[in-house]
């Protein structure tokens, strides 16, 4: 094997490799500004200058092969100096407005500056001035002055996003970043350029001076914008969504996700129709009732009818651990109509991450059986059933029945009984007899499992009543560990809301069924023991970045 | 304490007492004339030097603007998180301002950290030191109890150009 010594240490190299490809692999980080993992090579930025011995100048890291037995120091007197020597000319003309940049401790040159920079400046002379608060695309602000142009941006755009958009014009220090004329820095992907840009130049309309990033907690999740279920990193603040982020995971999403999941995805969760409290219609109007009542109610109205009259709907947009309790509970009512619906957009899918099955959780659903059993009719015949009058309760999980068309609207408002669980106010609820409120994907714990097949958890990030941050293990920012009940930046919002299962467990404790867990795990424990694909699993194994399930094809759900 | 040596035994004249009661009696006299050092609050009030710490304020400009851009450093540093600030965006030049800034004073222990840490000199130490509450919701001040003219701070300004 060929190897390359890095500060003394001996690393084993593969062909090909750079030499911070290498270092990085044996934990040796080298600066850098312009390179990254998952874009081409560029070398403009010259921060990861080493000193490689028998070579009579440094050789910047980034572009330079790893061959065998070349011996290289990142921290020798030679290498410190020049690295000074290129923050001092990168910050030349880089404005001193850290108070004021969003980028404020998580920039790359603020990090750099701070381990190699000299402290004070021999520029007496007046920065550049360029262009600020440039509107690039409907996502996107642009600060030309702080731009290093490391290039990132243009090539992420031009590699991965595969749209041509960004270019530099003008040259040397008047070097400055625009769209092409007339075009609009617009593609499905743009917010990913604020994440990988070094400095605060590219910032997040959305986000923008909403917080700190110090300030927040964050939590490992998945997006639920479509089946690709991208893994992200959910940044909380008084218990409020401020922004999602991608988190790298090289078998789903590597480093990106799209912008309508970034965007779109979390914002129904601190919504103003967000469900908060069981709801029962009493003389024609859903009224506010106490959990107790509401699972009463809804146990001896289920009593009521025949198992051959009940359907249950169950979703993809909720976890695994969600469905199986509904068909738990199904069954032990005797109930075999049960199905769920697919929610595809065809065509709205492209080679990168987004896929036009625009539900985290189809296979999942599938996997774990939502399906009609033997004597059971499936979601079609429900809906013809009910206009028959011969399925009289529907039981509807965590979808929006009445949007799926006019027919499903004008249908499910003839039925005797309508129980829904959901997340926000929609055109189902507003027909429904009772309403649980069901948590969000950013409230629980559960599993989704992707159109590849690969089973990821979600963790829960924001604290709902029944959900304690200290108490649950959730993350937890400075504010929160030492946060009282007294300091107003403690009082966001708890939601009163259950995860989907919690619910079900209730119902058939009241309905005297054999039901009992306490955990999502403990769901997820039988799914693994009783469905052959998730043979073995545990929240442990599932981890961070999720297993590929032994399954022989990927169903097209 | 009985049976135990003195460090230093009293001499004759300590033993009699008389002198050193005297020398008391002369002390006291010397005070009586000395200047008062005594003010009679809340009659007369008592003016700090410009070193003193009482509750910290935002500087706020002639124009009526406030200094502070809501970097959030004072509310970072704030070792009893006293400080929350909330930023947002202002046609301005210096593009961010606070929207929402607020001091529990309950919590503040007057360390004089966030004006130390301050990167625009925006939040400065006052001389205001009469804080009274009937309770928690008023011990909060918000920016319109925490903005002072520049005018009325420029003894603390000046005294942190030369010191800090």
């Amino acid at each position: 094997m060929p190897t390359l010594t890095v500060d003394g240490k001996q690393i084993e190299i593969k062909q090909g490799q750079t030499i911070i490809e290498a270092a990085r692999s044996a934990g040796i980080e080298i600066p850098h500004f312009c390179w990254h993992p998952s874009l081409s090579i560029s070398g403009n930025c010259r921060i990861c200058l080493v000193e490689i011995e028998k070579m009579p100048k440094l050789a910047i890291s980034c572009s330079t092969y790893a061959s065998d037995g070349m011996v290289v120091h990142t921290q020798s007197q030679k290498t410190i100096e020049a690295r000074n020597a290129v923050m001092e000319f990168i910050l030349i003309n880089h404005p001193l407005d850290c108070p004021i940049c969003d980028e404020a401790g998580e920039c790359k040159l603020q990090e750099y500056v701070y381990d190699n920079g000299k402290g004070e400046s021999r520029f007496e002379e007046i920065k550049n001035r360029k262009e600020k608060r440039v509107q690039l695309g409907p996502h996107i602000k642009f600060d030309g002055e702080r731009c290093i142009s490391c290039s990132r941006c243009i090539r992420f755009s031009e590699e991965i996003a595969k749209k041509n958009q960004l270019t530099f014009v003008q040259r040397g220090d008047k070097v400055t970043i625009t769209t092409f004329p007339g075009e609009s820095f617009d593609n499905p992907y743009t917010l990913n350029t604020t994440d990988i840009c070094p400095v605060g130049a590219l910032t997040n309309q959305d986000f923008r001076f909403k917080s700190r990033v110090w300030e927040m907690s964050k939590t490992d999740s998945i997006c639920v914008g479509c089946s690709r279920g991208c893994n992200t990193e959910i940044w909380i603040r008084n218990n409020e969504i401020l922004r999602l982020t991608p988190r790298h995971n090289e078998d789903v999403n590597s480093y990106w996700m799209c912008d309508k999941g970034r965007l779109e995805t979390f914002k129904n969760v601190n919504a103003g129709n967000r469900i908060d409290g069981t709801y029962i219609r009493k003389e024609g109007q859903l009224q506010k009732v106490s959990w107790g009542e509401a699972l009463n109610v809804a146990a001896k109205s289920l009593k009521d009818y025949k198992s051959g009259e009940i359907a249950f709907i169950g979703s993809a947009y909720a976890t695994c651990e969600d469905n199986y309790a509904l068909i738990k509970f199904a069954k032990s009512l005797g109930v075999t109509n049960i199905d769920f619906a697919g929610h595809i957009i065809s065509g709205d899918q492209d080679e990168i991450l987004i896929r036009e099955d625009k539900t985290p959780n189809s296979l999942g659903a599938e996997l774990v059986g939502v399906q009609p059993g033997s004597s059971g009719i499936n979601i079609l015949a429900i809906l013809k059933g009910i206009k028959e009058g011969k399925i009289k309760a529907l039981y509807i999980l965590e979808d929006d029945a009445a949007s799926f068309n006019e027919e499903w609207e004008s249908t499910i408002g003839n039925l005797d009984l309508l129980i829904v669980h959901a997340t926000n106010e929609n055109k189902t609820t507003a027909l429904a007899n009772i309403v649980f409120p069901a948590s969000t994907f950013a409230e629980k714990n559960g599993t989704f499992v992707n159109f590849q097949g690969r089973v990821q958890r979600i963790r829960p990030a924001v604290a709902t009543e029944e959900m304690d941050r200290a108490l649950d293990g959730m993350e937890m920012s400075r504010w929160d560990k030492f946060g009282t009940e007294f300091d107003r930046w403690m009082q966001g919002h708890k939601y009163d809301s259950k995860p989907s299962w919690k619910i079900f467990v209730a119902l058939s404790q009241l309905l005297g069924f054999k039901m009992k867990f306490n955990m999502a795990e403990e769901i997820f424990a039988e799914i693994a023991n009783s469905i052959s694909a998730f043979k073995g699993l545990d929240y442990d194994e599932v981890g961070k970045h999720g297993v590929q399930l032994k399954i022989k094809q990927t169903v097209n759900a | 304490m009985p049976g135990q040596k003195r460090e230093k035994d009293l001499n004759i004249f300590e033993k009699l007492y008389i002198p050193e009661i005297a020398k008391g009696m002369a002390l006291t006299l010397k005070s009586m004339f000395r200047p008062n050092v005594t003010l009679q609050y809340p009659e007369v009030r008592f003016e700090p030097p410009a070193s003193y710490r009482g509750r910290p304020v935002l500087v706020q400009e002639n124009n009526g603007i406030e200094r502070c851009v809501a970097c959030g450093l004072c509310s970072r540093v704030c070792p009893a998180l006293a400080i929350e600030v909330q930023a947002s965006e202002t046609d301005l030049d210096k593009e961010r301002y606070p929207v929402k800034f607020e001091i529990n004073m309950l919590r503040c222990i007057f360390c004089g950290f966030c004006e130390e840490v301050c990167p625009e000199e925006a939040i400065v130490m006052s001389k205001d030191y009469e804080l009274v509450f009937k309770n928690r919701n008023d011990a909060i001040f918000g920016k319109d109890k925490l903005l002072v003219p520049v005018e009325k701070l420029k003894d603390r300004l000046e005294f942190l150009r030369k010191f800090k």
